[in-house]
């Protein structure tokens, strides 16, 4: 484990790049913004990619207090997570140059979009408990400018809402350093768990309970029941890159938290087959149906996309209770196809707000006529979230359900695949009126006042390579290699 | 069988899906060269089909491929049954191609239609090929998704609304079949069609109910697509609305993909099952009575014929059901099976393009205005009677035979439990039904025929201006794209050992059937007896009840058809659609109830609880330095506490205090000055004394 | 070194004291300059002190023939007179400007200077009694610094604050000789006289007197009111005195009595530890929930500090050496980020006259450093990483999950509620701030802007130290370990 320094880079680049534009006079003019935040994130994205490429590498940075050490490392789970984090910031920041002409304070945004960024990276590279638990509360921090940023009064409801309910989860995440350092060897994450039985003879109850917590804790950030409800608050007030972002990959900070927990402080052996493990899979089922069941209620699109995040992420979350390798498989599919598909169908949200000002699901006929490009790559998204077959959600659903039925876990194991269908059926009755209305206006529509309102290339560009993505299961062989490596480091 | 690798599988599939991509392409800059090009890619692909069929299958070959980096894994193979079916496809895409260019000829949204054509095409030929189940149930949710285009093409409301619920059906049965495939994965290991038979049969006696319940599941998932008889809602609305190549597509077609799925869980999952037999048998009846009896009442052309493509599927049901209780000699209803299927395929390619010429010319369907369009026009009454008479079952025409066969094994069923003893009532019940749905089809038929052939209009008017188009109705081109399937039917009904049992042999692989332990006479007097009986309870219907009760007289005293279907009867609008709106509200319920503990209860809750419960904790103190001020204290004379203001604005007022307490504080603290003094004294003395 | 310098941090302060009140200054900045130069002369000698480290006890007199009047300098001492030295001439600095307009300025001052002096004595006390007569003392010293105002309501919150205080005081006078007529003259010795007198129920009432005693000072649940009261007094007052002074040296002397006097031995088990250990979880709730209640600034950081209070005492009623550092920790670093938070509060009162939470939206474009280094300091005390305020909570959570049992499991619940609701009550008042909603922007007049140097100095040392404290805390709590441990 070679001690590189410059796994820091990818972390602190942004963030440099985020005080620079947030502070220099010079870029307040649009151009010179525009190339320096480009620059900046497609170099991060170069340098997170270079990193993950190496071979293992560990770097310790400090020591804040005893047994509070701050190091970070490149593992399976780093790999997997960093390139994608990376990735999505620069398709939404190439999508906001354009959408941003729209709003106010500019390099304010940028500013915090890339020191975000960095503390999203923070998380992904962290090697131990502590340092990720630091990287989680300042991503949530840096995230709240974002959602604050119209400056409206329910702006800043839903911002102080996101802010408590990250950092009640956050509180409950830290529950689990003081018993992990008794009952535990080390805070660092080493595949299959720190926990030392001899200790932990006695006391199984009280560790399941607090693993419960740490878990529900870190959930709130992923929208699990019962800490999720700043999720539909949050996203719809922001500016629609930045809630592209937070629904497609802040969500997955939680996620990256939770798998940390469970596989590699925990371990899944102590958890598996308790009763901890089916109260965590009733609390996932019962998000998934409620975040369906409430999209398919709410009328406002981003609103709808966003309780549609809720129940999508704990798909995910689903797949990582099971706790085994075909699970696993599936809920990682799913973090690549969420990730892609949420960012894709929040971008095309996006530009119809940035054209037509329309944010009401019924607004919305005849859409397809006026942008059809936009509404071709929010269709094909929606049809990869629903899991129809060519799209990348079949898959996922695919290894999800088959792992949930070769677990034998009484009711659950053929429960589960059954919510995930009804799910799906919801998912299909929120998204697909949305296309036909766009698509088909009916014979009424008049095509002679029909304006093209197609946005430029700067905005189309990650929407239709967000939309072609959302189709890599055509060729799955190196994603599944990925996953791969990570579920044979654990399992 | 020996095993041949060939690329020309995929191509099959994945050909009409690029050609529709490059007919788009090809449709925006100019029409004419769209349509040309779609007919020469369906003619290509139908080219490469009998390449196959008649030089590679034909020859013993059993073609496979299979590309493990595709989607997780898709594997093609073609034997008989599948390379026939494809055949008929492509060959009925390249004839409504061919019809569509004259039939579109004023529409809109034609290169969206020939996009969604063309896809649909190769996703069917896609499904008709697979090898295992995950790839029939990826190219059959394509096909679901690209024929929803093609039923919603006019997007008038009729269309919408029947296009909501063919997509409400569509994705609700794939999400049930995807439910059994997952049960049946789980049990067998293996969804590959050529392993599933010894998977199954190798099941132990405890895992059949699961594995009965995931065939139920995927029962009903390809059931929906067919038409079968609890999910036919959709079929009836939806094909009349579609542009007429595209119904004939719909119900030649695409119903038989369903039933490909239907035969693979008949034939290979549940081979030679009793119950399964009975189950599909049962529901094959009830698919046939009503298909038929809601035929008869309906008063639109397309609609009828929709409604007699749901009755033909129940034929085919019941076929395959006889198939599972036969077991063992289950030749004849095998055969029967097969060459139903492939008749109805080509009898709804003729009689909807015949609807879709008399829909081109004068826009109408109901039976009353085109009552007497086919007055002086030989050709297309000749194609219409050709359709008629194969669907009739008259001897000379293939219909006769397929339902004989289906009759001969209905019959030969019932031979069988008389020999082992056990009653025959119910077959015959079923027998009789069979029969009965026969002379209902030849009624419902015989009532399109004389309402449009025979009779004249009821205005005179409208009745020279249709005999004012004899002549020049059609094109050549649609001339062609009619005239070949209306003759390829009474051909293969005349010679039917050359066509229709070499046909049947071919395919018979797939199906597990048996040669027939003897040679079937045609022509013999019992079989034409059967096709007798229905002709004449046909002909009593037709007289008795259509004559009588669906002709009344208006106040012209003219003869006018007339809709006696109760409207309250349809079961979509009264029993599906509400139970889905009551589900779907259910559901939103349960999510808002959640939504709002999370939301709203637990925060709120939680914060007014600490509240209340600190509110008191803090005035405790105070309520017990009040009481004892009030008990104890008494005497000393303070003033009132004044309460804590929480208002900004009283900040202001600025109470004066009573004179004396001012000095009280002067002295107060300069006397703690000279304490403080007298205390440095003292341990300066201290310190330097003490040492 | 002899340890008769041990006297001079108590001497210096009295003496400065006394001649700023007495001595006729030409002006205001001359007397400033001088009680400035004092406070910073007794601060070195602090220092000087604590690196020099005398050993043994100074007698000044003996009371009756066993009971010694002492000072002495050991490892706890050393902590608290650390504190005090570093925050005393920070906080002169700051009152300069904040009293400077004021009618009364050397009363003010002197006494200021002479709590200084008081406060150290507590600090080096070596037994009880001294300790006692230094508390005493601080309580009669600090009531003209909160009357200072003489208006009704400061009068009522000192009718309050004597009441609260001299009751407190003579439970633990009670306490001390209970357990003096039954150990006699008792030296302060970490471990105190655990081993001889185990379980013996006499000696566990008296600790829970003089826990109740030393209670009131440090604010536990039923004996709190009269810290909010308190809220009346000028800022310099209520942040040095009621956030660190006069508080602390409560939590000083519980201190001293569990650990150095009755001894961790004795109590661990008991129902007097339980008793402790449940009085402080509920405070750290109930603190919490009462600042996310109250609207008034000063009085919701007081709230605050009644809560944080109970951290330390929650550390310290685990009976173990890690709860004692941890609690000590907190001590520290509670004072740094709450002095620094009253500062705030402060400033914005005397020069925008703004004292309630609603009315200080948007304000923070107008003051800008005022209120960065209020959302900093907020952020330290709810936990953030990087700040001070997660080392100390990290390090209570850790050494209650080594303890064990049903009332530190209460305890780990109470400090995690607690510090959602420091969040609650701190974060969002922080950045509403900066959030300039149209309406509020047209009630700023033009003197809402920045504070002078005086009280810009004040500000960028504490976070400054924050921020070192944060980051690199590991040789501080290495000192408080081996400073504790060691026992010297």
């Amino acid at each position: 484990m070679n001690s590189n320094i410059s796994l820091l880079f990818p972390i602190l680049f942004p963030m440099l790049c985020g005080i620079a534009v947030g502070l220099i006079p010079a870029l307040k003019d649009e151009k010179r913004r525009r190339v320096f935040v480009l620059t900046a994130l497609s170099i991060s994205f170069l340098l997170t990619i270079s990193q993950i490429l190496l071979p293992e590498a560990s770097l310790y940075v400090c020591t804040l207090a005893p047994k509070a050490e701050i190091s970070f490392a490149v593992d399976a789970v780093t790999r997997f997570f960093a390139g994608l984090i990376a990735f999505m910031w620069l398709m939404s920041g190439i999508f906001s140059f354009e959408y941003m002409k729209h709003e106010k304070n500019h390099n304010r945004y940028y500013c915090f979009y890339l020191l975000g960024e960095g503390a999203m990276l923070g998380v992904a590279f962290a090697a131990n408990y502590v340092t990720m638990y630091l990287c989680f509360e300042w991503m949530t921090l840096m995230t709240l400018p974002m959602v604050l940023h119209s400056q409206t009064e329910d702006a800043l409801k839903a911002g102080m809402k996101y802010l408590l309910y990250s950092f009640a989860g956050a509180f409950a995440g830290l529950l689990g350093i003081p018993f992990l350092v008794r009952f535990g060897t080390t805070l660092d994450f080493i595949p299959g768990g720190v926990l030392d039985m001899t200790l932990v003879q006695g006391h199984e109850t009280l560790l399941l309970g607090v693993a419960f917590a740490v878990i529900l804790g870190f959930g709130a950030k992923a929208g699990l029941f019962p800490l999720h409800a700043w999720l539909p608050t949050a996203h719809p007030v922001a500016p629609a890159p930045a809630s592209a972002v937070l629904s497609g990959v802040i969500t997955k900070a939680g996620v990256i938290a939770i798998i940390r927990v469970i596989y590699y402080q925990f371990g899944a052996a102590f958890l598996r087959g308790t009763w901890m493990q089916t109260a965590l899979l009733c609390t996932a089922l019962v998000t998934i149906f409620m975040g369906s069941s409430m999209a398919y209620r709410e009328k406002i699109l981003k609103k709808r996309l966003a309780y549609s995040t809720v129940s999508q992420v704990s798909y995910i979350l689903f797949g990582l209770f099971l706790m085994n390798t075909t699970a696993m498989t599936g809920s990682l599919l799913h973090v690549l196809c969420h990730s892609v598909v949420k960012d894709g169908l929040f971008l095309c949200a996006g530009a119809i707000i940035y054209k037509t000002g329309k944010t009401d699901v019924e607004e919305l006929t005849g859409i397809g006529k006026e942008m059809p490009v936009v509404l071709w790559c929010f269709t094909l998204c929606a049809l990869a979230l629903i899991g129809i077959p060519p799209m990348c959600g079949f898959m996922s659903k695919w290894y999800l359900a088959l792992g949930s039925l070769s677990s034998s876990i009484p009711v659950i194991s053929w429960l589960g695949p059954v919510i995930l269908l009804i799910s799906a059926l919801l998912t299909a009755a929120y998204l697909l009126p949305i296309t036909i209305r766009g698509f088909f206006p009916g014979e009424g529509y008049n095509y002679s006042a029909l304006v093209k309102k197609e946005p430029n290339a700067w905005m189309l560009l990650p929407l239709i390579l967000l939309a072609a993505l959302a189709a890599f299961t055509i060729f799955p062989q190196p994603f599944l290699a990925m996953v791969e490596n990570v579920t044979a480091s654990l399992m | 069988m020996i095993l041949q690798s060939t690329v020309l599988l995929p191509i099959l599939a994945f050909w009409p899906m690029l050609g529709a991509l490059i007919g788009y392409c090809i449709g925006r800059r100019s029409k004419i060269a769209r349509d040309r090009f779609a007919q020469s890619v369906m003619a290509l692909e139908l080219v490469i089909l009998l390449n196959c069929a008649f030089f590679l299958v034909g020859r013993g070959f059993k073609l496979v491929y299979s590309m493990p980096s595709l989607l997780g894994g898709l594997s093609f193979e073609a034997d008989g049954f599948r390379i026939l079916y494809s055949c008929i496809a492509g060959f009925m895409w390249l004839m409504t191609t061919l019809f569509s260019e004259e039939y579109l000829g004023h529409y809109r949204n034609r290169n969206r239609y020939y996009l969604f054509t063309l896809l649909t095409c190769g996703a069917t030929v896609g499904v008709f090929l697979s090898a295992d189940l995950i790839t029939t149930f990826i190219f059959f949710e394509i096909m679901s998704f690209t024929s929803y285009v093609m039923v919603i093409h006019d997007e008038n409301p009729f269309a919408m609304r029947a296009g909501q619920t063919y997509l409400a059906v569509a994705v609700l049965g794939g999400m049930v079949m995807l439910m059994g495939l997952f049960l049946l994965y789980t049990l067998t290991g293996t969804l590959v069609i050529s392993r599933l038979p010894e998977a199954c049969a190798a099941l132990s006696a405890e895992k059949r109910p699961t594995l009965y319940l995931a065939g139920t599941l995927m029962l009903f998932g390809f059931g929906a697509k067919a038409g079968m008889y609890p999910l036919h809602i959709w079929l009836p609305k939806a094909h009349p609305v579609a542009p007429a190549p595209a119904s004939a597509l719909l119900s030649g077609i695409l119903t038989k993909a369903g039933i490909f799925g239907v035969l693979v869980l008949s034939c290979i999952i549940f081979l030679h099952d009793k119950n399964w037999g009975i189950a599909v048998l049962s529901l094959g009846v009830l698919t046939m009575f009503t298909g038929a009896v809601i035929a008869l009442f309906s008063v639109n052309l397309k609609r009828t014929l929709a409604c007699s493509s749901v009755s033909q599927i129940g034929f085919i049901l019941v076929g395959i059901g006889m198939q599972c209780l036969l077991g063992e000699e289950n030749a004849l209803a095998v055969w029967g099976t097969e060459l139903h299927m492939l008749n109805h395929s080509l009898i709804k390619l003729v009689l909807f393009m015949a609807a879709g010429a008399i829909y081109m010319n004068i826009h109408k369907l109901d039976l009353n205005d085109i009552r007497g369009f086919g007055r002086g026009k030989p050709l297309l009454t000749a194609i219409f009677l050709s359709g008629t008479l194969t669907i009739t079952g008259i001897p000379l025409f293939s219909g006769y035979i397929s339902k004989t066969l289906l009759h001969e094994s209905i019959v030969e069923y019932m031979e069988l439990l008389e020999e082992a003893g056990r009653g025959i009532a119910v077959m015959k019940g079923v027998e009789w039904i069979f029969l009965f749905s026969g002379g209902l089809t030849v009624a419902y038929m015989t009532k399109l025929f004389v309402c449009i052939f025979l009779e004249k209009n009821a205005d005179p008017a409208l009745q020279a201006k249709y005999e004012s188009l004899n002549g020049h109705y059609m094109s050549l081109r649609s001339v062609f794209a009619l005239g070949i399937p209306a003759l390829i039917l009474p051909v293969m009904g005349c010679f039917p050992p050359v066509f229709m049992q070499r046909i049947a042999e071919f395919g018979q692989s797939f199906l597990h059937g048996e040669a027939p332990a003897h040679a079937v006479h045609w022509f013999s007097l019992t079989n034409l007896k059967g096709a007798a009986i229905s002709i004449a309870i046909g002909a009593a219907v037709y007289f008795g009840f259509i004559r009588t009760l669906l002709l009344k007289k208006d106040h012209g005293g003219v003869l006018h058809y007339v809709n006696l279907r109760p409207s309250k009867l349809d079961m979509e609008n009264a029993i599906y659609r509400p139970l889905c709106a009551l589900l779907a509200k259910v559901s939103v319920a349960f999510g808002r109830a959640l939504d709002i503990t999370g939301d709203v209860i637990l925060p709120k809750a939680s914060v007014f609880l600490a509240l209340l419960f600190s509110h008191t904790a803090s005035s405790l103190p105070d309520w017990i330095v009040t009481g004892l001020r009030k008990t104890v204290l008494r005497k000393i004379p303070i003033p009132p506490e004044n309460p804590e203001d929480h208002a900004p604005a009283d900040l202001a007022v600025d109470i004066n205090i009573p004179k004396e307490m001012d000095d009280v504080l002067n002295d107060f603290s300069y006397g703690l000055i000279l304490f403080g003094i007298g205390l440095v004294v003292v341990i300066v003395y201290l310190v330097f004394h003490s040492r | 070194m002899s340890n008769q310098f041990l006297i001079l941090p108590i001497l210096i302060p009295l003496i400065s004291g006394i001649s700023i009140a007495l001595l006729p200054f030409r002006s205001e900045k001359s007397r400033n300059l001088f009680n400035l130069t004092a406070v910073l002369l007794n601060s070195f000698v602090i220092l000087w002190l604590i690196l020099s480290r005398p050993a043994g006890s100074l007698t000044l007199l003996y009371l009756t023939k066993t009971l010694p009047f002492a000072l002495k300098l050991d490892g706890l001492g050393i902590i608290f007179l650390g504190l005090i030295g570093f925050l005393w001439p920070v906080s002169t600095l700051y009152s300069f400007e904040y009293m400077e307009h004021d009618k009364n300025q050397p009363r003010f001052f002197s006494f200021y200077t002479i709590c200084y002096g008081v406060t150290a004595g507590v600090a080096l006390s070596a037994n009880p009694i001294t300790m006692y007569f230094f508390y005493e003392l601080l309580t009669l010293v600090t009531v003209p610094l909160v009357a200072h105002e003489g208006d009704r309501q400061s009068m009522a919150a000192v009718r309050k604050y004597i009441i609260y205080s001299m009751g407190g005081a003579a439970l633990s006078l009670t306490g001390i000789l209970m357990l003096l007529s039954h150990a006699g003259s008792v030296e302060f010795v970490y471990g105190g006289i655990g081993q001889l007198f185990q379980g013996d129920s006499f000696l566990l009432l008296a600790y829970l007197l003089t826990f109740i005693g030393f209670g009131v000072k440090s604010a536990v649940f039923p004996l709190h009111a009269w810290l909010p009261a308190a809220g009346v007094a000028p800022t310099p007052v209520t942040a040095l005195l009621h956030a660190v002074a006069v508080v602390k040296s409560g939590v000083f002397a519980a201190i001293r009595s569990t650990y150095y006097t009755f001894g961790p031995d004795l109590l661990a088990g008991t129902w007097a530890q339980q008793s402790t250990a449940v009085a402080a979880a509920f405070t750290i709730v109930f603190g919490s929930v009462m600042a996310l209640r109250e609207q008034h600034l000063k009085r919701r950081l007081a709230y605050s500090t009644v809560s944080n209070l109970s951290y330390i005492l929650f550390g310290m009623s685990l009976m173990t050496a890690e709860g004692l550092v941890a609690g000590l920790s907190h001590m520290l670093f509670h004072g740094v980020i709450k002095i620094t938070l009253f500062f705030c509060a402060g400033t914005v009162l005397c020069k925008t006259g703004r004292a309630y939470v609603p009315q200080t939206t948007g304000l923070g474009r107008k003051m800008p450093v005022t209120f960065i280094t209020f959302l900093i300091s907020g952020l330290a005390l709810t936990g953030t990483p990087l700040l001070p305020g997660y080392i100390s909570k990290m390090n209570l959570l850790m050494s209650a999950a080594l303890a064990g049992g049903p009332f530190a499991m209460a305890g780990i619940i109470a400090l995690l509620l607690s510090a959602i609701l420091t969040a609650a009550y701190l974060l969002p008042m922080g950045i509403r701030a900066f959030l300039v909603t149209p309406e509020d922007s047209l009630s700023f007049t033009e003197h809402d802007r920045d504070p002078g140097w005086q009280m810009l100095v004040p500000f960028t040392v504490l976070v400054l130290t924050m921020l070192v404290l944060g980051i690199h805390a590991e040789p501080l709590m290495n000192a408080l370990e081996s400073l504790i441990m060691g026992s010297v």
